[in-house]
């Protein structure tokens, strides 16, 4: 009796993420694309940022950046990343330090972040001594 | 059992179509290509010496000072600006969150509005339109969203594609600017600069589309996902057409800044209205930070010649090593808002803007300096 009812139970829930699974394949589909920014630093500067408008605000986007970091000189250096938003507060917690090229760099927003739809959100960079220069790609 | 018989049935003929669709989306999608254009170009900014191209000096080289206000839009305003677009409100609320006052809501066009002000907190106002349906592809593709990004990130966007000008049968350019301006003159924003234009031809949005969904430059970072996570359309027609139109606010003629930076303390909202404009009317709006030019708070004043910042900048950039082969690509004039105590003050400001490369990048850089245009000292 029990084995019947565990067996039920499990396909009960089977059954339920086969509905389910198909209506978040299309959700995630509906999705409102990144917009690229590319940026640039001189690495001497300390702290360098960069300016963008988030254009994902409201859409399934909305909760992560994406940073990548193409190329630079580090010599010894480190960098690491966070995003200010349209208040001027900062609104993502601050990377770990990297010293080489990323492909796929994530910063998570938090919930009270004053962001709405086409605002201007501001990528900061700080680098350490040794950095002469960085550059890479920024979607907010 | 026959009942769950039936309905795993459903269930598989549910994912057999839906691999369907993926299969015929992953179809479609040609190869991606390395990021070079194949029939268009974007303007690079070419190195080339040349004369800077100076704008906004005033004709007898004086300029005054003006007290403002933040402008905040009264509800009378808004649905006034709603009915010049034919359109009003079905149903709305006014909520408190966190510092801001948000008067939302949404409208019989479908389209939803939001109105949020603040006392203290940057920014003090903003307030935006959009029919999320009939402007889905001019928002989600990256043709314009401010004019700054719109002259620096050339690489990532494609407004570039819409500059040239044309007349579309629904209205003129100049009549779509016309109802435009009526529209923003019910919000109280009667004295307007005109930045750009862009010409939404269906015909080029078409092509945009299939770059977009195929160059890897347009790629989302650190994943792979269909068309690049842009939408497709194959039915493109003369009714998609539309216009972007992006304004500033007017100091006496000159325009009112709309760039967005850190500042040492806080931040500077740059004030800047996008409109999209169709056969629909409005189908989009946004307005940042606007203002409410007061009475002028000086006599005229001579301005400091835009020669001497291009000087100071040109000085600046030799300095910098990791900078190469740059050229001084604009100065102009604009206004800037500073709080003066408890009231605001706009300013006279040279911009100067400078493109420079950096070594083992593919696309040229950009950097901004400004300078008090009546001292000439560095902002």
């Amino acid at each position: 009796m029990i084995h019947k009812k565990l067996k039920n139970r499990i396909v009960s829930v089977m059954l339920s993420l086969l509905i389910l699974l198909p209506i978040l394949i299309l959700t995630a589909y509906a999705s409102s694309p990144k917009k690229s920014y590319s940026y640039s630093f001189n690495g001497l500067s300390g702290t360098s940022y960069t300016s963008a408008k988030k254009t994902d605000v409201g859409d399934s986007t909305e909760r992560a950046a994406g940073i990548s970091i193409l190329g630079g000189d580090f010599g010894y250096g480190q960098v690491r990343f966070w995003i200010n938003g349209p208040r001027g507060d900062t609104i993502t917690d601050k990377t770990q330090y990297y010293s080489s090229p990323q492909s796929s760099i994530s910063l998570l927003y938090s919930n009270d972040n004053g962001l709405y739809d086409n605002c201007d959100v501001t990528m900061y960079c700080q680098a350490s001594i040794g950095v002469q220069y960085v550059y890479g790609n920024f979607q907010p | 059992m026959k009942g769950k018989g039936n309905v795993l049935k459903h269930l598989v003929l549910i994912w057999v179509i839906i691999g369907l669709l993926v299969f015929a989306r992953n179809l479609s999608t040609q190869e991606k290509t390395s990021g070079t254009l194949s029939d268009e170009t974007y303007p690079g900014y070419v190195s080339e010496l040349y004369e800077v191209p100076i704008t906004g000096l005033p004709c007898n080289g004086t300029v005054r000072t003006y007290l403002a206000d933040p402008k905040h839009f009264s509800h009378a305003e808004i649905d006034a600006f709603l009915a010049a677009n034919g359109d009003s409100i079905i149903s709305a609320q006014e909520e408190a969150i966190t510092y801001y006052n948000v008067y939302s809501g949404y409208c019989y066009s479908g389209a939803k509005f939001m109105s949020q002000i603040s006392a203290d907190n940057h920014p003090f106002s903003v307030f935006q339109y959009k029919n999320s349906e009939k402007c889905l592809y001019f928002d989600d593709y990256p043709i314009y969203y401010g004019e700054e990004n719109y002259q620096t990130n050339s690489q990532y966007t494609i407004g570039w594609m819409f500059e040239e000008e044309k007349d579309f049968s629904f209205a003129s350019a100049s009549q779509a600017e016309h109802t435009v301006r009526e529209a923003l003159a019910c919000l109280g924003l009667s004295e307007v600069t005109l930045i750009r234009t862009l010409y939404l031809d269906h015909t080029i949005m078409e092509k945009a589309g299939k770059l977009l969904s195929t160059a890897e430059r347009y790629a989302p970072i650190g994943e792979s996902v269909p068309n690049n996570g842009f939408p497709i359309k194959e039915d493109w027609s003369e009714s998609d057409d539309g216009y972007m139109f992006s304004f500033a606010i007017s100091v006496h003629g000159t325009p009112l800044s709309y760039r967005s930076f850190p500042t040492d303390t806080s931040v500077y909202c740059g004030c800047e209205i996008i409109v999209w404009f169709t056969k629909d009317g409005i189908v989009f709006l946004t307005v940042t930070t606007p203002w409410v030019v007061e009475a002028s708070s000086s006599t005229d004043m001579n301005v400091v010649s835009p020669q001497s910042a291009i000087e100071t900048t040109k000085k600046k950039l030799e300095n910098v090593l990791t900078y190469q082969d740059f050229e001084i690509e604009s100065a102009y004039l604009e206004y800037q808002y500073i709080q003066v105590q408890n009231t605001w003050k706009l300013t006279p400001v040279w911009v100067v803007t400078f493109s420079y490369d950096v070594l083992h990048m593919d696309s040229r850089s950009y950097g901004t300096v400004y300078f008090d245009a009546l001292s000439g000292e560095e902002k």
